[in-house]
């Protein structure tokens, strides 16, 4: 059986020591999506999360212009202080005048010490959980704060939260707590490798809480498709992994 | 780029059915910090028959007990036969080189395996962690060991360009080469020299750059199972921007000749 896939977090922009065969633009990606068979994703802009959060969600709005049948945008978010976005509900409003359904924050990102400051973040994640937009949160250069992420699970629970870039197989001990503790706490499984791991955590929470993510380019589109296809769990269950939740997620947001 | 067969299954439940899956790089046991379910011979056994996998080169998973370890190896292969390949966990601090090449002598001729793995658990992995001259070197006893029998051994540490060299006749695996692509390519040039890909990290774009380094001819699929798993690692190769032969040659192929190799 072949499922349907939704990608949640797939990139155009390049990057640094970007490898040549893996595209980064929107046709590359569109190429690729068709390649193995995706037929939507989930698209953030290289420019959003290291050199200028402003003009990358604006230039990743402009290029996937004319192909929202299958590339939804999703912006990189920060707290206003800097003067970089506005503030946390006018970011918001825009973010829902432009349809954006999902949000990105990068903690920790290469160069920066960008970290989570529960006052600095308030308004914003108050108002992303007011407007129901997933927040995608990710620890780009070192180990997931854990309990930075227990913490905005438990201030903001209407808020759905999604890890991601939870690559390494040693930290899932760590993600059955938080799962447990957490109705709002998500994974995205681009990268992840551990044995049966999927199907362990499907056993335990049921699959509603995993999604399926390419990171594409970053990594190749088949890892993590391949991993979700061929887990032992019921055929409704994968399709829900692969691409059913997400679309529950976004389908939740207010407009 | 066309959809070749191998990325059509990436999205799909059906098992490489029609393809040499050998796994080169498997465990049985447990492994120190994680947490994972089904772990044991029946849980692998389970799996690589849903996803395809033909063989797996088992060793266990770098107890200190290296006997015990291997008899366990052992008793899987009995149980499932024809479809475990046994590699011997060589262990250097459990005995002088009578003990090492007594233990490697009964794995190959007693309980019929074909691999050798060797792994430095003090911590330092890649790229040069042997630190002693040749004539002090405690693994000897297990190059010439793999050198007499035309071995392959799954090396997590310890290789060099020069050991590599000093013993032609023997098969080194990187363990986990795929993760360590500069290291491999400082050992493009020697022939015996092979990358296994269970990396826990392998970006986009390694497995291409080590096929054309390399050759597809000297890459082996391998998982890490059951600390990863095949599935994620069988993509990778799945839809690898190589040709479709490469592919075939990587899964199974590759490895089926070093196992032949052996004496």
């Amino acid at each position: 059986m072949r499922l349907e896939f939704f990608d949640a977090n797939a990139r155009i922009g390049s990057v640094p020591n970007h490898d040549p065969r893996h595209g980064t633009t929107v046709d590359e990606l569109l190429r690729e999506m068709d390649l193995f068979g995706i037929a939507r994703a989930i698209v953030w802009h290289a420019w959003s999360n290291r050199w200028d959060i402003a003009k990358g969600n604006a230039e990743l709005t402009k290029r996937l212009w004319g192909h929202e049948d299958r590339l939804l945008p999703a912006w990189a978010v920060m707290h206003e202080y800097t003067g970089q976005v506005p503030p946390g509900p006018q970011l918001v409003d825009r973010m829902r005048d432009e349809g954006i359904k999902l949000a990105r924050l990068f903690f920790s990102v290469w160069g920066s010490s960008q970290d989570y400051m529960p006052w600095a973040y308030g308004e914003l994640l108050g108002a992303l959980q007011e407007a129901r937009i997933p927040v995608m949160i990710e620890w780009e250069s070192q180990r997931p704060a854990w309990n930075d992420l227990a913490r905005i699970c438990a201030t903001y629970t209407a808020l759905p939260v999604i890890l991601t870039n939870a690559k390494v197989t040693q930290w899932e001990r760590d993600w059955y707590p938080l799962l447990a503790e957490h109705p709002n706490f998500h994974i995205e499984a681009a990268g992840y490798q551990g044995w049966r791991g999927l199907e362990g955590l499907c056993r335990q929470f049921g699959p509603r809480r995993i999604i399926f993510g390419s990171r594409y380019p970053t990594y190749q589109v088949g890892q993590t498709m391949s991993m979700v296809a061929r887990m032992l769990r019921p055929a409704e269950e994968r399709q829900m992994i692969a691409a059913a939740n997400l679309a529950r997620l976004l389908a939740e947001v207010i407009d | 780029m066309h959809a070749d067969r191998f990325i059509q299954l990436c999205g799909s439940d059906e098992p490489l059915s029609d393809t040499l899956v050998i796994d080169g790089h498997c465990h049985v046991g447990q492994w120190i910090g994680m947490h994972a379910i089904e772990r044991d011979i029946e849980g692998i056994m389970e799996v690589a028959d849903a996803v395809g996998i033909d063989r797996l080169c088992i060793n266990y998973a770098a107890c200190p007990e290296m006997r015990l370890g291997n008899d366990l190896v052992a008793d899987c292969m009995r149980r499932y036969p024809g479809r475990i390949e046994g590699v011997c966990y060589v262990n250097f601090f459990e005995g002088g080189e009578q003990v090492q090449r007594a233990e490697l002598t009964r794995c190959f001729d007693e309980l019929g395996f074909r691999g050798v793995k060797i792994i430095d658990m003090r911590g330092s992995f890649y790229p040069q962690t042997r630190d002693w001259f040749e004539e002090d070197d405690p693994l000897r006893p297990t190059w010439e060991f793999a050198q007499e029998r035309g071995a392959g051994i799954l090396c997590h540490g310890y290789l060099t360009y020069e050991l590599a060299r000093r013993y032609p006749g023997a098969n080194f695996i990187v363990a986990h080469g795929s993760g360590v692509p500069a290291f491999m390519l400082k050992l493009v040039d020697v022939q015996n020299v092979y990358c296994d890909m269970s990396a826990t990290s392998m970006l986009a774009g390694t497995l291409e750059l080590l096929c054309e380094a390399m050759g597809p001819e000297r890459v082996l699929y391998g998982s890490d199972l059951p600390a990863s798993d095949p599935g994620q690692r069988l993509g990778m190769v799945m839809d690898a921007k190589i040709s479709e032969a490469a592919k075939t040659l990587i899964l199974g192929r590759n490895m089926q000749g070093l196992l032949d190799n052996v004496s």
